[in-house]
């Protein structure tokens, strides 16, 4: 069986994941990433792209304490699992490497 | 205060979100939406909705198909266990509930099957939508009678000159126990005469015989199948046979018509042609007597109202004038049976008040049953409180719970069904015998469907109140063990048993009421003498008048005979109503019928009529044949202030009153004594009446019979007291009176079970205080007065909602009656004080089974 494959927007999540390991849930990711991409998304994609990656094990999640936010709803911690952390590293070097193969194009100023 | 997200999308997301997604996502929806509801509250709120909707999508929508999953045929296996274990348990109580609902349900399956087959009576007439009988109103000084009988040219009349009357027939003198003998062999048959359109109309089928002329000549007669087998011993090669008729006539046979099912209500078992009656009887010929029997058949889509307008005159017209008091009208054939009574020229009641009452007293009983049930399974709900408690904590809802104890109701109401069919099928013979019925259970698909049918609903009935209110226990507090009688339940509960008593009251009432009418009827002095008098058919050679003669002499001369005479027939209903006597300042308008009887020397005498005034027929007066004898009715009517020797015209030669008799009953007592005059007209009398003297009547009787062969030779006597003729005549109200014995036996067994039940329970439930209470020197009668406190107070209120209804209801059924007995406050009384004593019966069984009890028993286990 080839290895699960990882989307673009997927890729962006798991990345947030990763960078608030263990503290990430869906508001907060969903709040960097209107802030890093500059444009509104809906709290639905970052579930859905939760949801699926932890169905492929790039992801485990673990319910946090009662407070009195949210109505006293509990919140749902991510952490990336080993699995994910080598599809992210494996993304990024190939990413990197042909990037790397890029040469110095000018355009001319 | 937070803002709170929209309501209905929230809710929405609620019920199509996965489970274990629910909270978590729900939560960061809440959060994401008060972080921007302080931007804007509007944009917000739309987003919220927004987001909601795009998690309406696979992979976040849970799964509806739970409930397939689970086992149903394990769910109802566990149910059916505990259902049988329970009846394990609590034997007495299962007990009660299966005699109570078996009783009720086979009551209801009697009645039922009775009142299927009263339904059933003449409808079974291929042309039944179509079949009409001619019927008259007769307007009367003391209002209209209805009588089933109207003039022989009625029916050709109608053929030729009425176009939507495609058939009619005539039909007259009902022949009863009339003597037909063939070689070697003579029995008693009832018949009539009647032509060939009758067997059309009503669609006889033949089995032999020429359909298209049945009475090819005046000496053919048609017979059934039972007679043909009776007399013949068979039914083929009987065609062209000879029968003899009172040994007089004899007559061929032409055919033979299959029997009739046995609820045809008018069956004979031969018939002559009419036109023998004819010969004998020219008078019918006349549109101005009355006395025949007119069948008519519609064409199809005919409108009867139209037919009804257009006979309305038919005899004024048909007489030129002469008669006018009599209107004509059709009526259904097959509704004559069940609404045949007419009251003031409009249809009143008849045997379908008894289809109703029964009908209501079946599904009374039905309700009683069931509600021994309902009241059983609650008051002991706490039985299985604990059942309840551990149930809904593991998680069972309450749906569930519902369907177990309906389950259970039904089982047991499945239980009852079968028990309650074996029931009835041994008590059919019985009851067929009481109703006069030929009933039978048939076990075709619609007997099982509607059987099934009733099992449902009362299964559904018993057991719903039940099974709602077992399921509502809210589980800590039943597990805490802290639950007592809710107030509506204990109320419903009482409810319930006041509720059957009332049942029970009003049908004590009831059959008070209708048994002491019947007697009252029995013993009733009719205003003549009818003990020790038999009666027999004058018939065969003496219907010749000197030989006649000779044998009443030598009747009346028998050693314990009293005295012997002749009469028109036995005062047991209306037979010959005759219009038209003259006498002093009579209006010219009047048209009252009198009932005219025929009698012969010492009739009255035999009877033990009373005069009022002048004297009787009596052969000391020489000729008596223009004399008459009047009732005072009679002479009230003609408003004669003395009327002896009065001259009365019309009635052949003008005859003088010799006598008043006083007013005696020769109707049912549902009736008005009406006019009535006796004639010296020996030649018109048809029955024999002879008193006998108390003691040795056996050899009387013997002696008469051998008297009667001599002179009647081929004629068996067949006689009858009067007393039992007389009594005939309230049969239906004899078999209403035992069939509501039986059903109020029925249903104050049912209710006493019940009651028997509820407080057997109390005293259970009360052990304990009944325990403490004797330690601490409580006596017997003691137990008795606490346990038997509450249920006094119940019996109570239903005597006080109970009795009136039985009053008012039984008022009504008096009112049928013209002479009737007053109700009297013992009826009330007896039946208050019977349900009390009964009630307080059953209570001091239980009491005194508490105060054998060592009071160590009741306490040590706690």
């Amino acid at each position: 069986m080839s290895e699960p494959s990882l989307g673009e927007f997927e890729e962006l999540v798991l990345l947030f994941v990763a960078a608030h390991n263990q503290e990430a849930y869906g508001v907060l990711i969903l709040e960097c990433l209107e802030e890093k991409l500059q444009k509104k998304v809906n709290i639905s994609a970052v579930h859905v792209a939760l949801k699926r990656m932890e169905n492929k094990g790039f992801v485990e999640s673990n319910f946090g304490g009662i407070t009195n936010e949210r109505g006293g709803r509990r919140k749902k911690y991510y952490s990336i699992t080993s699995l994910g952390k080598k599809v992210l590293d494996r993304q990024y070097e190939l990413r990197t490497s042909i990037y790397n193969q890029i040469p110095k194009i000018s355009f001319g100023q | 205060m937070k803002p709170q997200p929209p309501k209905r999308a929230l809710k929405f997301f609620r019920w199509f979100c996965r489970e274990d997604y629910l909270e978590e996502i729900e939560g960061d929806l809440v959060e994401v939406f008060e972080k921007r509801y302080g931007e804007s509250p509007a944009k917000a709120r739309r987003g919220f909705v927004w987001s909601v909707l795009k998690y309406f999508r696979p992979g976040f929508v849970r799964s509806f198909y739970k409930a397939k999953n689970s086992n149903i045929n394990a769910m109802f296996r566990h149910n059916f266990l505990i259902t049988v274990r329970n009846f394990k348990r609590h034997k007495v109580s299962f007990f009660i509930n299966l005699i109570g609902l078996t009783a009720g349900l086979s009551c209801a399956l009697l009645i039922f099957l009775w009142v299927n087959d009263e339904q059933r009576v003449d409808k079974f007439y291929t042309h039944d939508s179509r079949l009409y009988q001619v019927m008259e109103h007769f307007q009367q000084d003391f209002g209209v009678r209805t009588v089933t009988s109207t003039s022989g040219p009625m029916a050709d009349a109608l053929k030729m000159e009425v176009p939507e009357v495609e058939l009619a027939a005539v039909t007259a003198g009902a022949m009863q126990e009339v003597n037909l003998s063939i070689e070697g062999k003579q029995i008693r048959a009832n018949g009539l005469y009647t032509s060939e359109e009758f067997f059309k109309i009503f669609s006889y089928e033949f089995l032999y015989g020429n359909e298209a002329r049945l009475f090819p000549d005046r000496n053919a007669i048609v017979i059934s199948e039972q007679l043909s087998i009776k007399l013949f011993g068979t039914t083929t090669n009987v065609l062209g046979r000879d029968i003899v008729i009172q040994q007089d006539r004899k007559y061929f046979v032409s055919g033979v018509f299959e029997d009739l099912p046995s609820n045809a209500s008018e069956p004979f078992d031969f018939a002559l042609p009419y036109s023998v009656y004819e010969e004998q009887f020219p008078s019918v010929l006349e549109w101005g007597n009355s006395g025949n029997q007119v069948y008519v058949l519609l064409q199809e889509n005919a409108d009867v109202n139209q037919v009804n307008a257009k006979i309305k005159d038919y005899i004024t017209l048909k007489t030129e004038g002469r008669t006018t008091f009599r209107t004509p009208f059709l009526k259904r054939y097959s509704t004559k049976y069940l609404y045949g009574q007419y009251k003031d020229g409009k249809q009143a009641g008849g045997r379908v008040i008894y289809v109703k009452l029964f009908s209501t007293v079946a599904v009374l009983i039905l309700i009683i049953g069931c509600i021994n049930f309902m009241n059983l399974s609650t008051s002991q709900a706490s039985r299985r409180l604990k059942e309840v408690g551990v149930k809904k904590v593991m998680g069972v809802q309450r749906k569930q719970l519902v369907a177990q104890y309906l389950q259970e109701s039904l089982v047991t109401v499945f239980l009852s069904a079968i028990m309650s069919v074996l029931l009835t099928l041994a008590l059919l013979p019985w009851f067929n015998e009481v109703t006069g019925k030929a009933l039978t259970l048939k076990f075709d698909l619609t007997f099982v469907t509607q059987m099934l049918l009733i099992v449902v609903a009362t299964g559904f009935l018993a057991g719903s109140y039940p099974a709602f209110y077992l399921s509502g226990f809210k589980p800590f507090t039943v597990l805490k063990g802290t639950l007592n009688g809710s107030w509506s339940a204990t109320w419903i509960r009482k409810g319930l048993v006041v509720f059957q008593f009332i049942v029970s009251l009003v049908l004590i009432v009831a059959v008070t009421v209708i048994d002491n009418q019947i007697e009252f009827i029995q013993e009733k002095d009719l205003g003549y003498n009818r003990e020790n008098i038999i009666s027999f058919p004058r018939e065969g050679k003496l219907m010749d008048d000197s030989s006649f003669e000779t044998f009443l002499r030598e009747l009346s001369q028998l050693p314990g005979v009293t005295s012997a005479s002749s009469i028109r027939h036995d005062l047991a209903g209306h037979v010959w109503g005759v219009g038209g006597p003259v006498w002093k300042g009579k209006n010219p308008g009047d048209e009252t019928e009198f009932e005219l009887v025929p009698v012969h020397y010492d009739m009255l005498e035999t009877l033990g009529m009373e005069l009022v005034q002048g004297r009787s027929f009596s052969r000391d007066f020489g000729s008596e044949f223009s004399s008459i004898v009047f009732n005072e009715s009679a002479i009230r009517l003609m408003g004669l202030k003395d009327p002896i020797g009065e001259p009365i015209k019309g009635w052949g030669p003008e005859r003088q009153i010799i006598g008043v008799v006083k007013d005696f009953h020769f109707e049912s007592l549902h009736q008005n004594i009406k006019p009535l005059a006796f004639l010296l007209w020996s030649g018109r009398t048809n029955r024999i009446m002879a008193k006998l003297q108390p003691g040795s009547q056996q050899q009387t009787l013997k002696a008469i019979e051998k008297l009667h062969l001599e002179h009647n030779p081929g004629f068996p006597i067949q006689y009858q007291f009067l007393d039992q003729i007389y009594q005939a005549q309230y049969v239906s109200e004899q078999k209403v009176s035992t069939l509501s014995k039986y059903f109020t036996g029925f249903t104050i067994l049912i209710s006493i079970m019940g009651l028997f039940a509820l407080v057997n329970f109390t005293a259970e439930r009360r052990l304990k205080e009944m325990g403490v209470r004797k330690i601490l020197g409580l006596s017997s009668f003691g137990v008795f007065r606490l346990l038997s406190q509450g249920f006094s107070k119940l019996i109570l209120i239903s005597m006080v909602i109970g009795l009136p209804i039985g009053f008012f209801a039984s008022k009504s059924w008096l009112d049928n009656f013209i002479y009737k007995i007053d109700m009297e406050v013992w009826f009330f009384l007896s039946a208050g004080i019977l349900t009390w004593f009964v009630a307080l019966f059953t209570v001091l069984t239980q009491a005194a089974k508490i105060s054998k009890i060592n009071p160590i028993e009741c306490l040590k286990d706690e």
